[in-house]
């Protein structure tokens, strides 16, 4: 299982301090033209507040958990029915 | 590499099958009704990938140049003048970005700003020329909400940690007064000696502000849901309650606010905005778009109207005839001569990201990310305003076309006047020249197959604000938007630490990927 942050429009240097602050251990990818941001139409896919926002992707590359509340109960129950196949 | 396609699965946003045509030729693609200000459904702002069947001859050609036309009239907005934070005197050794909210003090000519690093204060003497004026640097990072209490003290909220008090009587220099530890506060209103905050675990608190340089807890109700902010007016206060919709509290009682009643007129409301005079409350409700309320019963609010913007709308404002909107991307003007049928002026895209707005007089003040921006909007404009549909056009061999709505948001017609595209394998076409104010055209991009596609299309325009618009197209697996049960769309990105990452090479492992912002 892979975790991946991605930012958009982020200042670097604020962006590094900030995932050293919180300890992230994972990658952080930067989209810097928004163009991942707007394949996954980040900006519209929840009508309330566009970020944090959680993909989970299974291991055939489909879309199986999105969601823009942080709801750890759904991401575990997504994650263990992907891990599974 | 391929993704997975899953037929079975619901397709949750638009995607006609080949072969059947959905959609008519676009030669009359305009209804009169589509103004985007009728509309209550939410509309995808992502690319219209439904499969045209329209005859080439429908679609008109432009002139393959992308020039900005010479013959532009007025912007409805000018920018009357801004304050960029990064490097300004006085900040050099300490770290403020990232602004999301602010209040403007008209007696003062101050406005006050909170964000990452802390409570920031820029002198309004001459708005033309806006300074930077003071700062507090927070002790936890990030303030949220502000604002003015009374004989100069200023208060503000942290998500984590609670209610900061300072003295901001001489902006130049901000003394911290007071803390009060209490999690997940949100947005504040004060009414004489009371501030009332919100939490984004659905409670009300009332502050005493008896002693103004250190607000003490007198009560705490629960009965919202995750609210964002709240409004005051009279006995009432109007609460923006993501989940809720719209929270209505009782104000009347000195020994503290309670939880009247709410009404649903669907999610993510963040920010409100009062016209006093007709009774109207407008409501920033992230992908939704703006909506108008009527208060003509202030215990009952009814929902006139939802009108959508490009991105996600943050905060709406009223002042001088005029609504304001932000949304994240663009600033929104409306002429309020009708309060509850907003005509929007149009929209301008901000330096930075526009996370909140102010308006006092005939102005408005954006918090816009690193940057404080003063705008006026006239009301008497014309002017067209172009919206593309999609910023990034993806083409793959089973859509080898995809369609892009344009949408004239602005008062005036718009004429497209050329559009250029990088590569040989790629045609354009319009399904009209001119789009009428409030109408829809649109442009259809058309591939014959053949070499990746990587490139860009440049559409012109009598957008005074943006006479040329660039899209990013290129050619992929994934023409599907990305839904539940959809492939996810493939990318290669570089990370913090140098390397670069594909989704499609991670197949045989599940990816969670977690969109964040440092705000």
């Amino acid at each position: 299982m892979r975790v991946w942050g991605i930012t958009n429009g982020e200042d670097e240097e604020t962006l590094s301090s900030y995932v050293q602050q919180l300890g992230l251990t994972f990658p952080v990818l930067l989209d810097r033209d928004g163009s991942v941001s707007a394949a996954y139409q980040q900006m519209s896919a929840f009508p309330s507040a566009a970020y944090p926002q959680d993909w989970i992707v299974d291991g055939e590359g489909t879309v199986v958990y999105m969601n823009n509340a942080f709801d750890v109960d759904a991401m575990e129950a997504a994650l263990e029915r992907a891990l599974e196949e | 590499m391929t993704l997975r396609l899953v037929p079975a699965l619901p397709l949750l946003f638009l995607m006609a099958c080949p072969g059947e045509p959905e959609q008519e030729p676009p030669d009359d693609s305009s209804p009169g009704d589509s103004s985007p200000g009728d509309s209550g459904e939410p509309q995808d702002t992502g690319a219209e990938t439904g499969l045209d069947t329209g005859e080439p001859s429908d679609w008109i050609s432009l002139p393959a140049s992308c020039e900005a036309p010479g013959d532009l009239g007025p912007s409805a907005f000018t920018e009357v003048g801004e304050v960029v934070l990064s490097g300004v005197d006085g900040m050099e050794t300490v770290y403020f970005a990232e602004m999301v909210d602010l209040e403007v003090d008209e007696e003062n000519a101050v406005a006050w700003g909170v964000g990452q690093g802390g409570l920031v204060a820029f002198g309004l003497q001459e708005p033309s020329q806006p300074e930077f004026v003071g700062y507090y640097h927070a002790p936890v990072g990030r303030l949220y909400r502000v604002e003015l209490g009374v004989d100069g003290f200023i208060y503000a909220t942290h998500r984590d940690s609670g209610l900061f008090s300072y003295d901001g009587t001489d902006p130049g220099d901000i003394q911290r007064e007071c803390e009060i530890w209490t999690p997940d506060l949100a947005g504040m209103a004060r009414v004489d000696d009371r501030l009332y905050v919100v939490s984004h675990l659905g409670e009300i608190v009332t502050f005493s502000l008896e002693d103004p340089s250190c607000p003490s807890e007198i009560a705490r109700h629960s009965g919202l849901g995750n609210a964002w902010d709240i409004l005051a007016w009279g006995e009432r206060g109007y609460v923006s309650d993501n989940s809720l919709g719209i929270g209505i509290v009782d104000l009347s009682e000195p020994d503290g606010a309670t939880v009247a009643g709410s009404m649903f007129p669907g999610r993510g409301l963040q920010d409100l905005a009062l016209d006093a005079d007709s009774a109207t409350l407008y409501g920033a409700a992230g992908g939704s778009g703006v909506m108008v309320f009527s208060l003509e019963d202030p215990d009952e609010p009814e929902l006139v109207q939802t009108i959508q913007l490009e991105s996600s709308v943050q905060s709406v404002a009223v002042s001088g005839g005029r609504l304001w909107a932000v949304d994240q991307l663009n600033l929104a003007a409306f002429d309020l001569a009708a309060p509850r049928a907003p005509r929007l002026l149009g929209t301008v895209e901000t330096a930075q990201w526009a996370m909140h707005v102010a308006a006092a007089g005939e102005r408005a003040y954006v918090a816009d990310w690193g940057q404080l921006s003063i705008w006026e909007a006239d009301l008497d404009s014309v002017a067209p305003d172009l919206l593309v549909g999609s910023g990034t056009v993806v083409l793959d061999e089973a859509s080898d076309s995809v369609q892009i709505s344009l949408t004239n948001l602005g008062a005036g017609p718009l004429e497209l006047t050329g559009a250029t595209v990088g590569s040989e394998d790629v045609q354009l076409g319009v399904s009209s020249e001119t789009i009428e104010s409030g109408e829809q055209a649109t442009l259809r991009v058309s591939w014959a197959g053949g070499s990746d596609l990587d490139t860009r299309i440049c559409l012109a325009s009598t957008d005074p604000d943006e006479p040329t618009q660039e899209l990013s197209l290129w050619s992929g697996e994934t023409g599907d938007s990305a839904a539940l049960g959809n492939p996810a769309p493939d990318f290669v990105l570089q990370a913090l630490d140098g390397e670069s990452y594909q989704l499609s090479a991670q197949l045989g492992h599940p990816v969670v990927l977690v969109y964040f912002a440092t705000w």
